[in-house]
């Protein structure tokens, strides 16, 4: 009897004091995906860097990993680098830091073979040939002696995978290898991973924190939290029939629910008109001057009281663009942007400070949205200074505590450093900052991205419902379509700097007009379509 | 990632912390010495540091004269502690211009950009390829011969270090969100280098006063040796050099206390320097 491709029994990892794996035990043949999903911290690329054996030497590992009946933890370390690579590739998350940008990708899928198998140049090439045509960059389009950088993240990402598999490993790690990733790039990704599972019948691990893009490609799941597994088995079983409490949240948490359509007030808070902002592209050597690139090409938007506006796109569509010219961040070449009826059209720091008071914003990274000397009084406070007259200490004081209960934080946050909160709460006290004014808009770029989905869940209830309080509108710009269908009355799509589609949220999900929106819809993991295919299969199958 | 991105950070400058550490302990307690010794000598040293003793020209060092004499029977040990003053006085004056005008220009560079940042950084690159002794020479030839030259010559040549520490730091730092946020509230350029950028700074900043406080020891005896900074009789470490040159077979202890009076001052600046970089590098770390 042939043991198993990988047999983990009982793993254990320890950093210092802290435990980051506890008893994991698990089982995979050739030619199957086990996925694992999880948060943040719950202990995932532990598991897969303790397979390839890459953990700072201060970690203790305990327990067996079985590769085909070797085990693994018991290699020297000569032997383990024969394994990595050679029976083990890894794919990692950051396309742009996963390659080496001074050398080129020929040279980077051939590395390991050549420092292995002693092949001449020729060899070399004609295996990293091979191999890239196999990830989709055939030779003849994309050329062995381009560098990193004339590459997208999606073609980086493929260069990866073809590094990783040139040695025809039998085990694939691919630690959240989408994650950086457009949707459309993600879903192009996805179906080579599968591919080349179905074609080579190589075994996948698939980590991810996604559990609907999990769902998709895998044949098992492992559920982890808090350096324990808390779920396993079939991705049906386990979306189907989830016993563990964490994994219902999950699942709540992933398939955000749908709000209930809202009647649109009719009045205006925001009303923007051909838009128009150019970069200078850069300019060869001694070669001709290059079209500038417009990054918004005549865009309009109109946002309604009470509204929340979704404005999608993948990277370089012009969103945040868009969003920085509304916020008077950016001045735009061209067009006109009307707040409540009255044109902002001084922009950057002179701002009318009035008009400024009816718009704020929330931004995406939680760690740099901060002043990091600064405490949550004087954080929250900041905005407070565009009032006339600006309010005493004690009132300042006052308000922020106000604001500090609003969003769901204790009352002594408020003489602590940003650094004593973790991710969500830090959008929190975002979001105080963004009421502090009371504005009638308030624009999030990218606000939730950053945060674990049962994180997100929170976060987007208690938006919903400082809207309802406070009658605001949103401007919510994002790639998470999923996101935007649970938050948004309507929707922007913009692609290229145009936008491609507008209409309320419900419609555009339920028949999209335009090909890029139904793109992109497709392109999006979505819980209910991979229970709808599984049970449909299931049933074809019995 | 989180675990081995916490993991691997806390293996590898383990060794470097406790480096960082001790570098830190030793600068200061050097740095501290030397401007301690600098204060008593304003005070109390063993001898009039001027005072000539013809009768006790060139004693080796011994009990009366730990130092020994010079050629005019001045006390060495007086010289050192009192030249330990000039370096001093004339570090931190050129440093003072170097960090006023430089930061201001480099929060002005970041902060405008475009053809302002241009200006600002091609006339640090002018002032950096103007001979630093050209310079001192000319300040001598204005405003005559004294400290005051060496002050001008080598503060003049920080700003434009100071000016690209804060530029590049300032840059950084107007990429993140809460710029974006105190723009939302309404701040513009100058407050927002006041209030976000210019304290987030501080921390490169002590670095690089103590990094420059080393570099203006050596340019200051540099001068003094070559006569551009404090003139006779006010004592000065170059200048004692200078004067042990014709003697050294006879003398080394006239060239040996004020050379290793230049090289303390200038390792425990640099010590200072490098371990606060550590430590706030570590405080960083832990976040």
């Amino acid at each position: 009897m042939t043991p198993p491709l990988l047999q983990i029994e009982n793993l254990r990892v320890d950093f210092g004091d802290r435990t980051a794996v506890r008893g994991l035990s698990l089982t995979m043949g050739r030619g199957q995906t086990l996925g694992v999903v999880g948060e943040s911290g719950s202990g995932k690329s532990a598991t897969s860097l303790a397979i390839l054996r890459l953990l700072p030497v201060h970690a203790r590992v305990s327990g067996r990993i079985l590769l085909e009946g070797r085990d693994l933890l018991a290699l020297s370390e000569p032997e383990m680098c024969a394994v990595r690579g050679g029976d083990i590739g890894i794919v990692f998350q950051e396309p742009m830091t996963a390659l080496d940008p001074l050398m080129s990708i020929g040279d980077q899928v051939a590395e390991a073979a050549r420092r292995r198998g002693r092949l001449s140049r020729r060899e070399a090439d004609n295996l990293a040939r091979r191999t890239l045509a196999d990830v989709g960059l055939p030779p003849d389009i994309v050329s062995l002696d381009r560098y990193p950088h004339q590459l997208s993240g999606g073609q980086r990402q493929r260069v990866a995978i073809a590094a990783a598999i040139a040695l025809a490993p039998r085990l694939l790690i691919a630690d959240e290898p989408t994650t950086a990733l457009d949707v459309t790039v993600q879903a192009q990704i996805m179906a080579l991973l599968k591919g080349l599972v179905r074609e080579r019948g190589l075994g996948l691990i698939f980590i991810s924190h996604d559990l609907a893009l999990v769902a998709e490609a895998a044949d098992q799941i492992v559920v982890m939290k808090d350096a324990g597994v808390v779920a396993a088995g079939k991705p049906l079983d386990i979306l189907a029939d989830a016993r563990h409490p964490y994994v219902q949240r999950l699942k709540a948490a992933a398939a955000l629910p749908t709000p209930a359509p809202t009647a649109i007030n009719p009045d205006l808070v925001l009303e923007a008109e051909g838009l128009v902002r150019s970069y200078p592209a850069p300019r060869r050597w001694l070669g001709p001057r290059p079209e500038p690139f417009l990054a918004l090409d005549g865009v309009g938007v109109t946002l309604h009281r009470g509204e929340c506006l979704g404005i999608v796109g993948e990277s370089g569509s012009g969103k945040s663009t868009l969003l920085r010219t509304l916020l008077a961040l950016d001045k735009p070449q061209a067009g006109t942007v009307h707040l409540g009826g009255k044109a902002l059209d001084a922009h950057g720091a002179g701002a009318d400070r009035r008009l400024r008071r009816q718009i704020q914003a929330v931004f995406q990274d939680p760690y740099g949205s901060f002043n990091p000397s600064w405490r949550v009084e004087q954080l929250v406070a900041e905005p407070l200074d565009l009032l006339d007259p600006r309010p005493s200490a004690s009132e300042r004081r006052q308000r922020v505590a106000t604001l500090l209960a609003q969003v769901g934080l204790p009352a002594d946050a408020i003489d602590r450093p940003p650094s004593a909160f973790s991710g969500g709460q830090r959008q929190r006290i975002a979001i105080a900052r963004a009421l502090a004014i009371s504005p009638d808009i308030i624009a999030f770029d990218e606000a939730t991205s950053a945060l674990d989905v049962s994180t997100r869940a929170e976060i987007l209830k208690l938006l919903a419902e400082l809207k309802q309080t406070l009658r605001l509108s949103y401007l919510f710009v994002t790639h998470d379509l999923a996101l935007v269908r649970a938050i948004a009355d309507r929707i922007v799509v913009m692609q290229a700097g145009r936008v491609v589609e507008t209409g309320r949220t419900a419609d555009i999900f339920a028949g999209p007009k335009h090909p890029y929106t139904a793109k992109l819809l497709a392109a999006t993991p979505d819980l209910e379509r991979v229970l709808t295919q599984a049970q449909s299969q299931t049933y074809a199958a019995g | 990632m989180s675990q081995t991105a916490s993991g691997v950070s806390a293996a590898s400058p383990r060794a470097g912390l406790r480096l960082g550490r001790s570098a830190l302990v030793w600068g200061a307690a050097i740095s501290a010495t030397v401007a301690a010794i600098a204060l008593i000598s304003l005070i109390w040293t063993p001898y009039n540091p001027v005072a000539m003793q013809m009768a006790a020209r060139l004693t080796p060092p011994c009990f009366a004269h730990p130092f020994g004499t010079d050629a005019y029977g001045r006390d060495v040990l007086s010289l050192v502690m009192a030249g330990a003053r000039t370096a001093l006085a004339v570090a931190i004056s050129a440093c003072a211009i170097g960090l006023g005008c430089g930061a201001p220009l480099g929060l002005l560079a970041a902060a405008r950009k475009g053809w302002v940042d241009e200006a600002v950084m091609r006339c640090a690159d002018i002032v950096f390829a103007f001979p630093a002794l050209l310079l001192a020479v000319l300040a001598a030839a204005a405003l005559g011969p004294g400290a005051l030259d060496a002050v001008i010559a080598i503060g003049v040549y920080s700003i434009p270090v100071f000016a690209r520490v804060v530029r590049t730091g300032a840059l950084r730092l107007w990429s993140l969100d809460y710029i974006l946020a105190a723009r939302m509230a309404g701040k513009g350029p100058l407050r927002i280098s006041i209030a976000h950028i210019l304290p987030n700074l501080l921390v490169a900043l002590a670095v690089q006063v103590s990094l420059q406080l080393s570099l203006a020891v050596v340019a200051e005896a540099g001068l003094a040796y070559v006569g551009l900074s404090a003139q006779p009789p006010e004592p000065s470490w170059g200048r004692m050099l200078a004067e042990a040159q014709t003697l050294y077979m006879d003398a080394p202890w006239l060239a040996l206390f004020p050379g290793a009076a230049i090289a303390c001052a200038v390792l425990g600046f640099s010590l200072l320097g490098e371990g606060l970089r550590a430590h706030f590098a570590r405080t960083a770390a832990r976040g």
